[in-house]
Formats: structure tokens, sequence, C-alpha cells
């Protein structure tokens, strides 16, 4: 049990360092596009071998749409799993961009990251991060972070998952959609446990 | 272990592909684009920068560290009109008790009208009791 514990404290600790980075990076940025996008997700990270590790990081800093620019950002479609006896799979995504100026659009994707742990007494954990989705003027903010699957199928495993998507913020006459729901949790295997936590919301 | 090495070189094979084919020019806005580019008169049209690493440790015991780093593309007082960033890594440790590392930087300048960023990872401990540690870090901001 500590060692799970540590494990999700260093997820969070990684996560946390990545997004302050990511925000240091964006704020220093002088420079603007009209057309940004920005592309961190579909990462694939697996311990099958057993008593295997697997440890993933990867943080993708994007951008700035000015003018009627346009702003995509997708930070999802994260897999990370531990498939081996004993493994432990481990994944960190953080992925920043998304403002847009004038009549801008700002598209954030987050969602639809698959954490599985299905070896014995194999562990998974998944920490994914999207920050993007703001737009002035008659902008439009969407943002989406939901569609999350988190499993623990072998027996005696732990599967962790932590995905935030924040993003929402639309200007004067804006339209600012956000979605984060159709996630699915599930301890399947014999003394399994897993447990999800989904937030996505505005800045 | 064939096929986890087949996927992953796939994925290599794609990515820069996919941004090619995704990435450039679209107008949104003409009269404000053509002046952006006039301005920017001298200074390159494009810069493309494709990172992509491949790391194994086959054998049972073994060890790779791969280290990438790319830097630049243009300069703070020259942009290019559209910036396009792609990093791809594969990190396997294949062996029986191998570590396999693998970090990769690649920082370079926003777009004066767009900028496309790529990146994608794809990291496996296959080998019994063994170790796969994967970094990637896709940045823009001068």
């Amino acid at each position: 049990m500590v060692t799970e514990g540590n494990q999700v404290m260093r997820s969070i600790v990684l996560s946390s360092f990545a997004a302050f980075a990511a925000l240091a990076a964006v704020s220093v940025a002088p420079a603007s596009a009209q057309i940004s996008i920005t592309h961190g997700g579909g990462n694939v990270n697996t311990a099958k071998g057993a008593m295997s590790e697997a440890d993933q990081s990867a943080t993708t800093l994007g951008g700035l749409a000015s003018g009627h620019g346009k702003a995509i950002t997708n930070g999802g479609n994260n897999y990370n799993t531990a498939g081996g006896k004993y493994s432990y799979a481990g994944q960190d995504t953080t992925t920043v961009g998304g403002t847009a100026l004038g009549h801008g659009l700002a598209i954030t994707k987050g969602g639809y990251n698959n954490n599985l742990a299905k070896g014995y007494g194999s562990s998974a954990t998944q920490s994914t991060l999207t920050l993007g989705g703001t737009a002035y003027g008659h902008g439009k903010s969407i943002t989406s972070g939901g569609y999350n699957t988190n499993l623990a199928a072998g027996a005696f495993s732990s599967a962790d998952q932590q995905v935030a998507t924040v993003g929402g913020t639309a200007g004067r006459h804006g339209l600012n959609v956000v979605s984060g729901g159709m996630n699915k949790n599930a301890a399947l295997g014999y003394g399994s446990s897993a447990s999800q936590q989904v937030f996505t919301g505005g800045q | 272990m064939l096929r986890a090495s087949l996927a992953a070189l796939t994925l290599l094979a794609a990515l820069p592909a996919a941004a090619q084919d995704r990435g450039g020019m679209h107008m949104n806005n003409a009269i404000n684009e053509l002046g952006e580019i006039q301005a920017n008169q001298g200074c390159p049209l494009s810069a493309t920068s494709v990172t992509v690493g491949v790391n194994n440790a086959r054998g049972g015991g073994s060890s790779a560290t791969q280290q990438l780093g790319t830097q630049g593309g243009g300069s703070s007082g020259c942009r290019p009109l559209v910036s396009t960033r792609v990093v791809t890594g594969a990190n396997l440790a294949l062996g029986r008790g191998s570590y396999a590392g693998q970090s990769i930087t690649n920082q370079g300048p926003t777009g004066v009208l767009a900028t496309n960023t790529y990146t994608r990872g794809y990291n496996v401990g296959y080998g019994a009791q063994s170790t796969a540690n994967q970094r990637l870090l896709n940045g823009t901001g001068h």
C-alpha cells in the first residue's frame, strides 16, 4: 500500500511540475499565430513483462491564435497498460494550447484516455492534463474531456486515473461549451481496486 | 517482440506524414494574412523540425539510454510564417531485466501565421523485470 501511495504522489507531483513549466513557457511567449494546432495525445505506455515497469511523460506546449484564429488542442487518446504479472505502468501527459483572439475558435480535447491494469497484482497509474480553450471577442470555446476508461481487470490489480481538462472561457457574445461525461471506472478482477477522478471545467 | 518493433516503426513513419498532411496554411482572413506575409519578408516561409528517436534494450540485463535535443528554426527577430514541429519516440525494453531510457526535447519558434505541434510516444517494458522510461517535450515559444 505504501508503494502505491508513492506512485500516485509521484504522478501528481510530476503533473504539477509539468503544468507549471508549461504555463511559465506560454506566459513568456510573445509570438502569436492565426492557426495553432497542438497535438500531444495518442501516447502508448505498456509494461508487458512480469515485474516490468514502464514510465512515460509527454509534455506539449503550443499556441496562441490571433485574428480570426483557431486554436486546436488535442491531449487525449492516451493508453496506459500494466499487462504483466506484478508490473507497473505510469503515464503523465500534459498538453497546453489554445487561446484564440478576435472571432476566435478554441477547441480543446483531453478525453478518450485508457488506463488498464490487467496483470495479476499489477498497478497502472495515468494522469492526463489538458489546458486550452480561451476565446476572446465573439469567440467560441469548446472543451471536452470525457470518455475515459479506467479498469482493474487482473486479480489483485490496481488502476488509478486522473484526467483534468481545463478550458472554457469565452468573451463577450461568446459561446462556451464544456462536456466531460461518459467515463467508465471498473474493478473487475478478484481483489482489485479502481479509482478515477475526472475534472472538466473553465478557467 | 517483433510485433512491438513493427508497431513502433509504423507509428514513427505515420506521424510526420500526418503532420505534413494536416499542417500548413489555411486562409481565414486573406487581407490580414497577406499583410503579415509582406511584413515578414526576408524571413523563412516555413520551418519544419522532425525529431525521431528509437531506443532498444534487447539483450538480457542490457541497458540503453538515448537523449535527443533539437532547437532552432528561427530567431526572435525573424520567425517563419509556418512552424511545424514533430517529436516521436519509441522506447523498448525488450530483454529480460533490461533498461531503456529515452529523453527527447524539441524547442522552436512559433509561426507568424500557423504553428503545428505533434508529439507522440511509444514506451514498452516488454521483457520480464524490464524497465522503460520515456520523457518527451515539444515546445514553441520564441
